[in-house]
Order: structure tokens, then sequence, then C-alpha cells
């Protein structure tokens, strides 16, 4: 059975739809990078599978469950979703930051037991974050502070990480560790990752499939070698652009050549 | 090994100053007054009856006005701050208290068309004030739920109830302009005469509200991490939001009821408690609740003694006194950010 799918899905804001008839299944165990441009739906699409919205059709099935009518701390067990520019007040620490990944693992009275501060420390210790622990989440660069939050998600010991554009915000050199941090854990723990991208490079090396949406169709789906092609930049993207193949990443990675414009 | 919290050991001063300064409180708070007794007599009354003063009109001074007094200001101070302090991480609104969700309103209209329009029934101000507080946070949260509860909305719809209530409570001053002596005291917030049977009343409701506000601090902070962590996190963040609401319009209506209305406290404690300890919730909570009793006992204190024979109403003290308090603490906070 297939650990995360969507069928028909349709997500509508005050009336309007955004997304329309979605299916799609996320690779188990593998990235899936969400792209498309400003208003695609990618969003939308990743807090609807997350929950965070609901559809006004179709449903998003975890383990062959529809998600929106499971229990939310069941989903919570299994399923962790980083928003774009998460918050936090800026006094507590790393570990109390990431100590919130066990929540819902406590009971209403609950106090973490020694376990739940086994699992704490091994999330700081895989996102190489054990340094920084008791250090104040404001005192924190731009990328350690990522990083900070994405112990929070392991701490909760998902199998499914879902990021809503994760390296936002952030200089290249933070965007890279990011994303090499997902990939790690993705490989060592077997994660189903689910991503939202804005770079088209990025999403190609980092990912084995590519779902691409256009005014909230799927317009392209499949591994990055078979979506990202002059053709489907043209169409999705407006652009004219070159695509390379990359050796070193195995991925083709393209060269933006400029705006199409399409009056009349 | 896991080096000190950073804050530790602001917490630790903070709960053994606040702790000093509450218990103090307390026994000044019962020893002083138009007849004034030593702190020895207070504790010999209270705690070892066949040492203490004979029983006459001194113990029942120390019994029957000034102890229930001293107790209700510590759980309505408590009550107050506690709900301030929720309400601000369930609203994510820093501006929020329990004004907010009408709550104050709703205890005031009530309470001036009783003792206005039925002075003769003016006994049952309490129970009608918080009547009409609860009436007025549900109608606040009806108007708000669209779906879910939004906090904007629910802050928009408190105003528009809050402007509402406001205009009746007008009407009834302009209409029965004679009679507005009657509830000046209960609309600046006084703890003249509130003994016994008002503890009786409300004191059950307060003590149970502040014990189960303790049993949320982990869900208000896992609020503070915004809607969408905290629903990944497994919160449900609706209910979440009503049940933390409830519990906030319990205490703030119980405290209205009999104090009528007593603003600053919910609004500066928290804030305080913030400044000085931070804002995780395991211990803003508990510093709200002590620091906000501590603050009232002593605000009734100097209220009822400073001017003697005349009492001032504790919230007009408070207000004038604390305001500026409020200010300096801030200006500090931001000079070392």
């Amino acid at each position: 059975m297939s650990l995360l799918t969507t069928s028909c899905l349709c997500t509508a804001y005050s009336g309007r739809k955004v997304l329309d008839s979605i299916t799609v299944e996320f690779l188990q165990g593998k990235s899936t990078a969400l792209i498309g441009a400003n208003g695609s739906g990618k969003s939308t699409l990743l807090k609807t599978v997350a929950r965070l919205l609901h559809p006004v059709a179709g449903h998003v099935m975890l383990e062959g469950k529809r998600i929106h009518s499971l229990n939310t701390r069941v989903v919570a067990q299994q399923m962790s979703i980083l928003p774009q520019g998460p918050r936090s007040p800026g006094d507590i620490t790393v570990r109390e930051l990431t100590g919130f990944g066990r929540h819902p693992f406590l009971s209403w009275l609950g106090r973490a037991n020694k376990e739940d501060h086994e699992i704490v420390e091994w999330a700081l210790a895989q996102t190489r974050m054990t340094a920084f622990a008791d250090r104040a989440v404001d005192q924190l660069s731009g990328g350690e502070r990522q990083r900070a939050w994405i112990a929070m998600a392991l701490a909760q010991q998902p199998r499914v990480l879902l990021l809503d554009e994760p390296t936002t915000f952030l200089d290249i050199c933070f965007q890279l560790e990011v994303l090499e941090l997902i990939a790690k854990l993705k490989e060592e723990l077997g994660l189903t990752v689910v991503m939202a991208m804005h770079d088209l490079n990025q999403a190609a090396r980092y990912c084995e499939q590519v779902v691409a949406l256009c005014s909230g169709r799927i317009a392209a789906c499949g591994t990055p070698r078979e979506v990202v092609t002059p053709a489907f930049l043209k169409a999705v993207f407006n652009i004219n652009a070159e695509v390379l193949w990359s050796e070193r990443f195995a991925a083709p990675q393209c060269i933006p050549l400029h705006p199409l414009y399409r009056d009349a | 090994m896991r080096n000190m919290h950073p804050t530790a050991l602001r917490r630790t001063i903070f709960f053994t100053v606040v702790g000093t300064l509450l218990v103090i409180g307390m026994l000044i708070g019962v020893a002083v007054g138009p007849v004034d007794f030593s702190v020895r007599e207070v504790i010999a009354t209270l705690f070892r009856p066949e040492s203490g003063l004979e029983p006459g009109l001194a113990h029942s001074i120390i019994w029957n006005l000034r102890l229930p007094r001293m107790l209700m200001g510590l759980l309505i101070g408590a009550a107050l701050a506690t709900a301030g302090a929720n309400l601000q991480a369930v609203l994510g609104n820093p501006l929020a208290d329990a004004g907010i969700i009408g709550v104050s309103s709703g205890g005031a209209l009530a309470a001036m068309v009783l003792l206005m329009l039925f002075p003769a029934l003016a006994a049952y101000v309490p129970p009608a004030a918080f009547l009409g507080s609860f009436v007025a946070a549900a109608l606040v949260y009806a108007l708000a739920w669209k779906g879910g509860v939004h906090p904007l909305r629910i802050i928009l719809a408190g105003v528009a109830v809050n402007s509402l209530l406001g205009a009746f409570m007008s009407i009834l001053n302009v209409l029965f302009s004679e009679r507005v002596q009657m509830v000046v005291g209960w609309l600046a917030g006084s703890l003249t005469g509130r003994g016994w049977p008002h503890l009786q009343l409300a004191g059950p409701y307060l003590v149970v509200g502040l014990l189960l506000s303790l049993t949320q601090a982990r869900t208000l902070n896992v609020l503070l991490l915004g809607d969408e962590v905290a629903t990944s996190l497994g919160l449900n963040v609706n209910w979440a939001r009503l049940r933390l609401t409830a519990l906030a319009a319990l205490l703030a209506g119980s405290a209205v009821s009999v104090v009528g209305l007593l603003g600053f406290v919910g609004l500066v404690v928290p804030h305080v408690v913030t400044l000085l300890i931070g804002s995780d919730y395991r211990f803003k909570l508990p510093g709200s609740l002590l620091l906000g009793g501590a603050l009232v006992i002593v605000a009734d204190t100097v209220a009822r003694t400073a001017f003697d024979p005349i009492e001032l109403p504790v919230g007009v003290l408070m207000a004038a006194l604390g305001s500026p308090f409020f200010l300096y603490l801030l200006r500090k906070g931001i000079r070392n950010q």
C-alpha cells in the first residue's frame, strides 16, 4: 500500500478553486519536489496534504486512511510539517524547541520521560545542533535556526516530512546546508520527503520526483529528467531556457535565458 | 552534561522574591488598617488561636474582615493575571486580556442593570455579573466562529460586542444619572466589604480555574509556535482555543463578579513576568499567578490605608502606580535587546 497519496483533491479559498483534481502518489522513501510559478497551487497542495487546509473534494490518504478524518495526534506521530518561516518565542532554547517534537506522544498531563529526552538528543545530533542545544533561538543564524526546526520535526520521529520552501530567506550556503541535511536524513532514516520548492535546479538535484503545478492542475509529474525540459519550462514557467545534463548530480540543470512575453 | 538554562537563575530569583513578597504582603495586609496589629499577633491569631488575641473585636477584625478580603484579593489577582497570560497566547496578541473577549463589559452591564434598576437585588450582583460575563464571552465566540476560530476574528468580534455593551452602559448612565454613584466603586474595581460570602461564592470557581490553567502550560507553549506548527504537532488548534478561552472566561468572569472592573492586572502582570523570566508558560503561568495575587494584596492594603478613613478603589490605585512601573520595565527591556 502506498504511504502517501492524494486522489481528485480540490481545495478552494472562499469559493475560488485553487487546486483542481490533484491525483498523485508521493514515492515512499524518496524526495518529491512540488514546483510551479507563484500562485500555481504548490503551497496549497502541501498545506492540504499536511491537513492545514481542508479539501472541498477528494482526499489525502496516509497508509490508505483519509488524513482529514484521522485523529490529528495520530497523524502527528507519523508526519511532520515545517511551514515557511516558522516563528517561535526568541528566548526558548534549541533543546526546548526540539522537545516540542515530542508533544504528540505526551498525554494531557504527561511529562517527557527518559526515552523522550533520548530522542530529543538524537534529533539534535542528527541535525548537528548538539553544540547549540542550550542557545536561545534568537541567537542563531538563519541556517542554524532552520536546522533547529528540522530537529523539532525529527523529534516527532516521522515517516513523512513535509517542508514548505525550506530554503527561503536563507543565503546560498545555508540553502545547500539545509538541502544536504534533508537528503542525508531521507537516505539514513528512509523518510518520505515532500517539499514545495522555488529553485528548479535544486529541485532537480535533490529530488527523485518532481510534480509541477500550473493553475492548480498537475502540469507534469515524473523524474527530473522527464520533467525538466525546455518545452516544459516554456509551458509552465514562461521562460526560454537551456537544459544541461549534470553528470555530477545525475540531474538536469537549467540555465534560464529570457522570459517569454505572450502578448495577444 | 547539560548546561544551566540561560534564564534558570533569573527564574529562581524571581520566584524567591515574589514568593517572599506574597507572604509578607499577606501578613501585613491582615495586620494593618484602622486598627493595627503586630505581625506576631496576626500569626498567633491565625495559627494558634488558643494563644492569640482574646476572642472579641480584634479576633473578629482579623478573621471576619481582613483575612477573607486578603484571600479574595489573592485569588482575584491570580485569576486575572492567569487569564491574561492565557489569552495573550491563545489570541496571539500582546494587548489581549479578559476585557477583549467581552467578559468585563458583560459583567459590568449586568451589575449596572441590577444596581441601577433593581437596587433591592444588590446582593445578587456577583451571580448576575458572572452570568453577564459568560453570556458576553459566548456571544463574542459565536460571532467569531466561521468553520473555526481565527484569533483576529475573536478580537474584532470582541471589540464590536464591547462597543455595543458600552453603549447600553452609557444609556443607563444617562437615564439614571442620579444613581451613578451606586456603581462607581464597582466599576473602578474595589474589594471594599468583600468577605467570606463572596469567597464562598466565587472561590471554588477561581481555585478550580487556576488549577486547570496550570495544566495548560504545554498547550500554550505549542500555540506560541503558530497554528501550522501546532497542528503539525498534533494539537487540535480550534478545540484548544475554545477550551482555553472558556477557562479564561471562567477565571475573569468569577473575578469580575466579585470585584468589578479591575483592568491593569490581566494586561500588565503577564508582560512583567515575561520581561523578567521569559515566555515559557511552564514558568510564566505560575509566575503570573503569584505576582498577580501579590500585586492585588499589596495594592489593596495601600488603597485602604493610605488615605484613611477614605478607601480608594484598588483598581484606580493599581493603574496609577503600576503603569509608570510597567513603562519603566518596558523601556529597560527594549534597551536590553
